[in-house]
Order: C-alpha cells, then sequence, then structure tokens
C-alpha cells in the first residue's frame, strides 16, 4: 500500500494544497485501497496488486478540469523538465547531512558549556589561592572562553560542506522525504528528553548552593561550581538538541510548500501541525524557547538570583500557551454535504 | 483483441454510473467494481475518469455525495446518491442510446452476411 501511496503522492506533487484537490486526493486514496485489499484478499501478490492499482488509476489531465487546477497541470508538464534541474537529494544524502548538522552540534552546544564553565575558575581561584594570585582565575577564564569560542567556530565554518541544502537548491526524493520525517519522528522524544533535562537543571542550578547555605566556605568551593556545572551542561543539552532537530527541519524545509511531499510536515509532527497567522508569527514561535533560554540565562547572572529566576520558566510556558492559542491557524477542514 | 475506444464510451460513462446509482447509493470503489462484472471485465473505469464523472455530475446537479461510516470496513467513505434530475438525466442520455444503436446498427454488417468482412 506504501507504493501506490506514494505513487499518488507523486502525481499530487505539485498541485497546489486547495480543498478540493485534497479532497479528489482523499477520495482517489480511498479508492485505490479498496481495490488494493480486494486483489491482495484475492490471493494477488503486493506487487500484482499495486501494478494493477497504479495501471488502472488513470491520468491527471482528466482531473484537472474537475478541480479546477488546468494551469497546475500545464505548469507541471512544462515545468517537468526545469524540476529536474534542482538536484534531488536521496535517503544517503539525506543522511550525510544529517551527519554533518548533527556532528556541528557537539562542538557548537560544547563551546557554550565550555565558557559558562569558565567562571567556575575566578571563583574557585579567590576562594583557595591568596588574594595577589587572582589573576589566575581570569587568565583560566580566558583560557575557557578561547577554547570555547575555537569549539564554535569550527562547528559553523563546516557550515560549506552544506551549501546545496541552505541554499535550497535542491530538493528532497520521497523516500527521503519518508525517511528523514521518520528520523525526526525518533529523535523527537529524545529530543524532549534533553530539553527538558536541560531545563530543570538550568532552573534547578541554584540548589546545591541553598542546601550548603549554612557551610559558607562549603558553600563557595561546592555550590557555585555545582551552580555552573549545571548550567552548562543544561545549556549544552538545550543548544544540542534544537542544532540536531533543525537539520531534520532544514531538511523538509526543502520541499515545496505546494507538494504533497509537505504533508509530512504538519501530518509527522505535533509541533509542526499548526501554522501561524503570518510568517512574522511563525518566526516568533519557532525561536520562542531559545529566547526564553537567553533571558533566563541573562537575567539569572545579572541579578544571580538564581533561587527566584526560574519563575520565568513557568510564565514563558503559559504566554506560550497564550501565544500559541492566539496566533494559530486552525486547519481549513474539507467540508463534506 | 477489440478493445473499447475510450473517445466513444466517455460520453456514457455518466450514464453507466448513473445506472448504479439508481438501485441506491454507492461509493467509488463499489461503482467501478460493478462496472467491470456487468461487462465481464471488458470495461474498467480510471479512477480518475470515475472521479472527474462524480465531480462534474455534482456540480450538474445529477447526484449528491454524502459522508458515511461503511458497515464492512467502519471506515468513513464518500458515497454518492442520485437525484430527480439525475434519474431524468439518465432517461434522456437512454434514449438518446436507443436512438444512437438504432442509427449506427444500420450500417454495420453482421458477419457471413455480406461475406467480406
Amino acid at each position: 500500500m506504501e507504493a501506490v501511496k506514494n505513487y499518488l503522492d507523486r502525481m499530487f506533487a505539485n498541485l497546489p494544497n486547495t480543498p478540493s484537490v485534497m479532497r479528489a486526493k482523499d477520495e482517489l486514496l480511498q479508492m485505490m485501497e479498496d481495490k488494493y485489499t480486494e486483489l491482495i484478499a484475492e490471493g494477488k501478490t503486493e506487487n500484482e496488486a499495486v501494478g494493477s492499482v497504479i495501471s488502472e488509476f488513470g491520468n491527471l489531465d482528466e482531473l484537472a478540469e474537475a478541480l479546477g487546477v488546468e494551469e497546475e497541470v500545464q505548469k507541471q508538464k512544462e515545468e517537468a523538465v526545469e524540476t529536474k534541474e534542482k538536484t534531488i537529494l536521496g535517503t544517503e544524502e539525506a543522511k550525510k547531512y544529517i551527519g554533518i548538522k548533527t556532528s556541528q552540534a557537539l562542538p557548537i552546544a560544547l563551546g557554550v558549556a565550555l565558557i559558562i564553565l569558565g567562571f567556575i575558575c575566578p571563583v574557585l581561584v579567590s576562594e583557595i589561592l591568596p588574594d595577589n594570585l587572582d589573576m589566575i582565575g581570569v587568565a583560566g577564564m580566558f583560557a575557557f572562553d578561547t577554547a570555547g569560542v575555537i569549539l564554535i567556530v569550527l562547528g559553523m565554518m563546516k557550515k560549506k560542506e552544506l551549501k546545496n541544502v541552505n541554499d535550497k537548491e535542491s530538493t528532497l526524493s520521497v523516500d527521503a522525504t519518508r525517511y528523514v520525517a521518520d528520523e525526526r519522528d525518533r529523535f523527537d522524544s529524545t529530543r524532549i528528553v534533553l530539553l527538558i533535562t536541560g531545563i530543570v537543571l538550568c532552573a534547578g542550578c541554584w540548589l546545591p548552593s541553598a542546601v550548603l547555605e549554612n557551610y559558607s566556605r562549603a558553600e563557595n568551593l561546592v555550590g557555585a561550581p555545582m551552580l555552573f556545572i549545571m548550567i552548562a551542561i543544561g545549556v549544552f543539552m538545550i543548544i544540542y538538541s534544537s542544532i540536531c532537530k533543525n537539520a531534520y527541519d532544514d531538511l523538509l524545509d526543502l520541499n515545496d510548500k505546494g507538494s504533497m511531499k509537505a504533508q509530512y510536515k504538519p501530518q509527522r509532527s505535533s509541533d509542526r501541525s499548526v501554522r501561524y497567522i503570518s510568517p512574522a508569527a511563525d518566526f516568533v514561535m519557532s525561536v520562542y524557547w531559545q529566547t526564553i533560554t537567553c533571558i533566563y540565562l541573562m537575567v539569572s547572572f545579572v541579578t544571580f538570583a538564581w533561587w527566584a529566576s526560574w519563575i520565568i520558566w513557568p510564565v514563558a510556558a503559559i504566554v506560550y500557551v497564550i501565544l500559541k492559542k492566539k496566533l494559530i491557524v486552525r486547519p481549513e477542514v474539507i467540508t463534506e454535504q | 483483441m477489440t478493445e473499447i475506444s475510450s473517445d466513444i464510451i466517455r460520453g456514457y460513462n455518466d450514464t453507466m454510473i448513473l445506472f448504479l446509482l439508481l438501485k441506491g447509493p454507492s461509493y467509488g470503489y463499489e461503482i467501478s467494481k460493478q462496472i467491470r462484472n456487468l461487462t465481464d471485465g471488458k470495461y474498467i473505469i480510471k479512477e480518475t475518469t470515475l472521479y472527474s464523472a462524480f465531480t462534474r455530475m455534482e456540480k450538474n446537479g445529477y447526484v449528491e455525495s454524502f459522508s458515511q461510516i461503511s458497515e464492512d470496513t467502519g471506515k468513513r467513505r464518500t458515497y454518492y446518491r442520485i437525484t430527480t434530475h439525475g434519474m431524468e438525466y439518465y432517461r434522456q442520455k437512454r434514449d438518446e442510446w436507443v436512438l444512437t444503436k438504432e442509427v449506427i446498427e444500420k450500417f454495420i454488417t453482421k458477419e457471413n452476411e455480406n461475406g467480406s468482412c
């Protein structure tokens, strides 16, 4: 049945997503599915069944008038040559792209984590060594910062290899689309665990200090470093998981909005099943959590009120829900009589 | 083997579908199966042909569509039912065909009759 769906996807690939087109596709799939099921029940092999379903499908020209898409069908024929010029990325290339992107995520996330860890140096040094050696701590911090920046730059640099995808000069094959969508779904649970753990670590980073409050030396020796270690690990998880997710989304974004392959976006993942009222709203919502993370870290570092700043998270969550309700566009329901 | 010319039959797809709908509401695959069975597999209607016939006839008011959960599979399907307007159109097409057949028949030789075909 997958082959039949695939075939239908390809036939409809360049038609607009109008209600009448969607309805036609649904109903044609219904008919083909019925026929396929019956052929299989009659004892035909999968290949035979797919073969006769596809050979008895007919052609798009016939549908064009009924759907009011004559123009598109004509254009599709004319552009058949042009679209071929767009490089079609197969599953292998998609795998390679995801591989490169994921390997990029590690140095970038690690770099940011190192910069945060750098703060430990001056804190520890001022605690252990005499005051006149404070410079060592500052130097240590700069060493961490430098290493972090180098890692981030290294991670960013690889991007040249991904030019094809970034320039949107290619498109995904149907198989590759399904592969990427499946992979993203599989990664999604990992991503959510990473994200939540990351947020919990950041939000709870003040706990060690709070527990050790009564032992002021221990607080400075263990509590303060623990605070930075927890933030560093938390931020690492958040950045790593979101870069990995972007790898899948970037690939899926290559498919034209109008093509049926783009259906994989809404169908597959819950957070993509939403359409926002404007590109601006879409942008705001897509960078929402990253922005909140930044605000949280900045507020916390500036005020050093870690015990209170976690409030930002529940508030942000509520605002997120409200924003989502306001900015979302309900998917058009196909009217049936 | 002789095959049906799609040009000729095109004008009568609607007639076949309406004929089958006279017996009661039905859905896409059911109709296409009945056409195949009734013609002993000599005519197999393409899915795209069937769907465009449905949309065209719906637009002209010959049929109405409604969505219903199928009894045997439990799946939601689009069913079609014939309207009175559709029945009228069917009768009109039937008379047209009887006349057409009568006329064309005059020019068709039966085998053995004229010897040379």
